[in-house]
């Protein structure tokens, strides 16, 4: 295969990425195909890092539905994006060119190294996204989190985390690549015998996940939820900083929709995340007519932007019922920078209300697995996040972000009410369906039941234990490596 | 087909594909869809004399937030946004969201293209006395805050605009 095939390949797969992450998620199961074929061909660990780079920048082009945005965050993830899969561009040719070197070691499992060291390269480097301060929503598992008949696949979540699930893709990818014509095999580093019995393994796998692992969705507890979604632009809310009579406004259609909501036998409401930024927990008005009252049995979860009197600003979530505040959550995981203004809570916990504990997640800290984790050990058994995307209006990280709502109910096996201010408001099944929803800038109220759950799936139990799988069964390539630079 | 046959092949592919990705991208960049780049391309507030006093105007394209061209130029508007509300009363968002079900699109500041682009003019801070001026149904017409209605049509030549119909209210209002 000639250098111009090679790099054609590249652009294919970089191609098929931006388009998986875009427009239609299930692409993602054959991405990086080309790009595996590619990297079989290339002539040095060099021209891989190149090869990947060049996928992920193409990759990473698809985000322009953030261009409102600015121009920093375009160029910020197509360069995020590039500098991951030269990575995995790197590793995986180094692999692929030690693994076929004439000495020819690790001879009965080198098939079987073929297909999973690029699968376990992937996973790490996906990994690497949900950690640190900057999380990214990008994600194998994120663009399939909506597609229902790849729900089978998802419910692996459940077990080891939506990276598992994303590591079951990168596995069929592997696999599929490894099944390709000789022609394409011929000349490169690939072998079709036994790295093809893995294809129907990882198909096996994704079925036995179908059901196998469900959480049972209507044991328990039943409780009445509304969401409030009062449909405003970013504009809007800066707008009202130096108009009065916007603040109201929105405090008034937060009144209009709470009205509509107490008017249902409802046992739970919640808005958005700083949906209300007027000083709620010190105006004794507002709070006659935005808490529920003394003789109203529902509790009512709401973001708020607030300062306490020590002149600390928090992103935070309260607990109210019959009147009084019951308790308060502050955003942990803060965006740097955009919220630098917002003092971080201490530490992710459940919120305790009459339902007993309820789980929030704002916003950002919804990208987080083991941000939701921790609430479920802490005892939630219903999960909230409360958003705001209207920044992000239609486009493809508003999409990720409710996907990723959707992974978070899976793997900790809850009711998950995810309510955006501006939209996307939606209430996932623990096993991922979406049974109500509202969408972008619309205002109104979503209605549903749900369970309160106290199971704990493995997730939760065990968290991404088997990540370290990944290292453990990269190492005896490591020591082979180690000693050809002996010999 | 030979490899380097198919290799271009595949680059024509991919090409026409980012080809139309970037269209899309351009068509994002237009300011009537990005409210951001709506208001970054909003021509500066013109400063002109009217009766001795410095008159500010604006010029608000469809889908402006009057709001939040407040915001930008610090200037005072409530008397503005008065006159949007009348257009779209609060009040009635129960009565929409009971009419349409729950999911009303809402937008009860922002114009769209069925209301007049607007030309707002204020007198300054002092004297409390701001004016709405618009385009409407092919002429101007203005909104006088104090007497909560829409007046109109009205000739307001020293705006630049073309000469309007009637002089009788620029009578008693200026």
């Amino acid at each position: 295969m000639g250098s111009l095939m090679r790099w054609s390949l590249a652009t294919v797969s970089g191609c098929l990425n931006g388009a998986a992450f875009v427009y239609y998620g299930p692409l993602t199961l054959i991405a990086n195909v080309p790009l595996l074929w590619a990297l079989m061909h290339a002539k040095s660990a060099r021209e891989g890092a190149q090869l990947g780079a060049w996928v992920g920048f193409l990759g990473g082009l698809h985000i322009f539905g953030v261009l409102s945005y600015g121009w920093w965050i375009f160029w910020a993830f197509s360069v995020y994006t590039a500098s991951q899969m030269t990575l995995f561009g790197w590793v995986v040719t180094r692999a692929l060119l030690l693994l076929t070197a004439p000495h020819r070691t690790l001879t009965g499992w080198r098939a079987h190294y073929l297909v999973m060291t690029p699968t376990l390269i992937w996973t790490l480097t996906e990994w690497v996204r949900t950690v640190g301060p900057v999380a990214l929503p990008a994600s194998y598992v994120g663009c399939v989190a909506d597609i229902s008949w790849l729900r089978g696949l998802l419910s692996w979540a459940s077990v080891g985390g939506g990276l598992l699930v994303s590591a079951l893709i990168a596995w069929c990818s592997s696999a599929l690549a490894f099944c390709a014509p000789h022609r394409i095999l011929r000349g490169g580093r690939g072998e079709v015998s036994t790295s093809a019995r893995h294809l129907p393994l990882v198909v096996g796998v994704a079925l036995w996940g179908w059901g196998t692992y469900a959480t049972p969705e209507h044991r328990g507890e039943r409780v009445k939820v509304v969401a409030l979604q009062g449909g405003f632009s970013n504009a809007h809310y800066k707008a009202s900083e130096a108009d009065p009579a916007l603040s109201r406004e929105i405090i008034d259609t937060y009144r209009a929709l709470l009205a509509q909501a107490r008017q249902a036998d409802v046992g739970l409401v919640t808005w958005a995340e700083s949906a209300i930024r007027a000083p709620l927990l010190t105006t004794p008005e507002l709070q006659s007519s935005l808490f529920p009252q003394e003789n109203e049995r529902f509790t009512l979860i709401g973001g708020l932007a607030h300062t306490d009197p020590d002149g600390r600003s928090y992103n935070l979530a309260i607990a109210t019922e019959r009147g009084a505040l019951v308790d308060r959550y502050a955003k942990v995981k803060t965006v740097p920078g955009v919220e630098a203004r917002f003092t971080p809570g201490r530490a992710w916990r459940a919120i305790d209300t009459q339902w007993g504990k309820v789980g929030v997640l704002i916003c950002f800290e919804s990208i987080y697995p083991h941000a939701g984790r921790a609430l479920a050990q802490d005892g939630a058994r219903l999960m909230l996040i409360l958003s705001n995307d209207a920044g992000f209006g239609d486009t493809p990280i508003s999409h990720h972000m409710n996907n990723r709502a959707i992974v978070r109910a899976v793997e900790l096996g809850r009711w998950l009410l995810r309510v955006g201010q501006a939209g996307v408001t939606t209430l996932v099944s623990p096993s991922g369906e979406q049974v109500a929803r509202l969408g972008l800038f619309e205002a109104g109220l979503l209605r549903g039941e749900v369970s309160l759950l106290d199971h704990r799936t493995p997730y939760v139990q065990w968290g991404v234990w088997w990540l370290w799988f990944c290292p453990l069964a990269l190492t005896p390539l490591l020591i082979v490596r180690l000693r050809h630079e002996r010999t | 087909m030979s490899e380097r046959a198919t290799a271009f092949g595949l680059l024509a592919l991919c090409g026409a594909y980012l080809g139309w990705v970037a269209w899309s991208a351009l068509l994002a960049l237009d300011p009537q869809v990005t409210s951001q780049g709506l208001y970054r391309t909003l021509p500066p507030p013109r400063v002109t004399q009217h009766q001795g006093r410095d008159v500010t105007l604006l010029d608000a394209r469809p889908g402006t937030l009057v709001g939040e061209l407040a915001r930008r130029y610090h200037l005072p508007h409530a008397d503005v946004r008065l006159a949007l509300a009348q257009r779209r009363p609060l009040e009635s968002l129960s009565a929409l969201l009971s009419a349409r079900g729950e999911t009303v699109k809402r937008a009860p500041l922002r114009l769209d293209s069925t209301l007049p682009s607007l030309v707002w003019i204020t007198e300054g801070t002092q004297s409390g006395l701001h004016l709405l001026i618009g385009r409407y149904a092919g002429g101007w017409v203005r909104y006088e805050p104090t007497l909560g209605a829409l007046m109109g049509p009205i000739e307001t030549e020293w705006l630049g605009a073309p000469s309007l119909t009637s002089s009788a209210l620029r009578e008693r209002r200026w």
